[in-house]
């Protein structure tokens, strides 16, 4: 239950980011929503397991939405979960302006693998660092929505807690 | 605890880092150089991607067109905004061509006319209050261009006359005015009378007075200048006759005329400096001709 409805969250939040991206004039100000989700789990206490298994199928979707070569926002985002996890700076997240700065920085962490992948296949890096400052207004983009996902996020695990408080109850 | 179970969580996160790297491996490559693993992981994953494009395109769509809808009301509104700005200026257009078309027959009218006119723009109505009935206008002509008494038409019919300055301005008495008085003629029949103003404050009337009840006059009749008094130019149309009351007595008919002008309407009018073969006076005080001293005019 709780990981449908983080894929779930996860996957409309792409549709959001998607349909948003239309109105917005600059790309690199569309956030990438889906990827403060993955920054949610490594920033909490998800099992490294699990959380790379939810973060696979995030950047899986994330790459069928952006069209970009299957596989690589699918290992950009189990990477990001797991550096972020194991840094363990969930120890400052505290209060809003915290969950923006470490969105910032592991977005921009994501944005920077994303480039050196392509850049490993493409064998182009040169051309690739042009798009680092592409990188960091994304990045931006993405930490100024972090605070509405991360409660976003926190409200499903209390839900699906609950929920599963209830059912264990019930069934005695 | 065994080995498996307790590395579990390593095993999984190695597997699901090092999956998506083969899967981008193999999908970037040229499929000449494909190795056999790589075809694998392509037959894999296509069935994979095709299903995720799939559910993307069925929620997304259905979001997409909900989006739409809200795109719709916006666009909507646009074009709303778009028709109110174009109604605006079809409205100037309307207006600028009305105004060159009146240009134009003011143009013809001048041509037509044998005497003297200079053109004036109304810049200015007094209005009865409650009424919106006009008493009088302002043109953009002053003492030092025209002077007090001269006629003022338009390609309708006769206005009235010069009344007052103020300063390069003045203001025009008109027909309906309670003291003006012009001599007419009915075109018909060729009777004569004095037109008065009648001055009501709810409708455009006159009344035609020294009409002798002996003279045929018919509802529909039209009213000219008769230029008696070298006052106002002759053949100027003034009005329709609205009503004709003939009593068994008296020497007089009571008929009450509709002006030929909507005052309501003027924009440009003329002002007679000189009648038909005769000489334009010098403008300015004293050079002007004092028309309202003969051939009616202003009580």
């Amino acid at each position: 239950m709780k990981t449908a409805s983080i894929i779930a969250l996860g996957f409309l939040l792409l549709i959001m980011q998607s349909t948003i991206a239309v109105f917005i004039p600059l790309e690199v100000f569309v956030p990438n929503a889906a990827l403060a989700v993955v920054i949610y789990m490594g920033l909490h206490s998800y099992s490294a397991g699990y959380g790379a298994v939810v973060s696979f199928v995030i950047g899986y979707l994330m790459d069928t939405f952006a069209g970009s070569p299957l596989g690589m926002y699918t290992f950009v985002a189990v990477a990001v979960f797991l550096l972020s996890r194991t840094a363990a700076l969930r120890l400052f997240l505290k209060g809003w302006i915290f969950e923006i700065a470490l969105t910032l920085a592991w977005a921009t962490v994501a944005g920077v693998l994303g480039l050196l992948v392509r850049g490993l296949f493409d064998q182009d890096f040169r051309s690739l660092l042009t798009h680092l400052k592409i990188v960091f207004f994304k990045a931006a983009a993405t930490a100024v929505v972090a605070p509405l996902v991360f409660r976003a996020m926190a409200w499903l695990e209390r839900v699906t807690a609950k929920r599963k408080a209830e059912g264990k109850v019930f069934r005695g | 605890m065994s080995f498996l179970s307790r590395y579990k969580d390593v095993f999984i996160a190695i597997l699901a880092l090092v999956i998506p790297f083969f899967f981008l491996k193999a999908n970037l490559k040229d499929p000449a150089q494909m190795t056999p693993f790589d075809r694998v992981v392509v037959t894999i994953s296509t069935p994979l991607q095709w299903a995720a494009t799939a559910v993307i395109e069925a929620v997304g769509g259905a979001w997409n067109k909900y989006v739409f809808l809200i795109d719709l009301q916006a666009e909507n509104d646009r074009l709303r905004f778009e028709n109110q700005r174009l109604r605006a200026e079809n409205g100037l257009f309307f207006e600028t061509e009305q105004e060159a078309r009146r240009l134009r027959r003011m143009l013809t009218f001048k041509e037509t006319f044998g005497g003297s006119l200079r053109a004036a723009r109304v810049v200015g109505r007094g209005v009865v209050p409650d009424q919106f009935r006009i008493v009088r206008v302002r043109i953009d002509l002053g003492e030092q261009e025209i002077a007090k008494g001269m006629p003022v038409v338009t390609f309708d019919g006769l206005v009235g006359q010069v009344n007052r300055f103020f300063g390069s301005y003045s203001d025009v008495m008109l027909t309906v005015d309670r003291t003006s008085y012009v001599p007419v003629v009915v075109q018909r029949n060729g009777a004569q009378g004095i037109l008065r103003g009648t001055g009501e404050l709810d409708r455009y009337t006159c009344e035609v007075e020294y009409l002798l009840r002996s003279d045929e006059v018919r509802e529909g009749d039209q009213l000219f200048t008769s230029g008696a008094g070298g006052k106002f130019p002759e053949g100027i149309l003034v009005g329709r006759i609205a009503t004709v009351q003939r009593e068994n007595y008296g020497l007089f008919q009571k008929v009450t005329v509709e002006p030929a002008v909507n005052f309501s309407r003027l924009h440009e009018v003329f002002v007679v400096t000189a009648l038909p073969g005769e000489e334009e006076a010098g403008a300015g005080p004293g050079g002007a001709p004092k028309r309202d001293e003969a051939g009616g005019g202003q009580r």
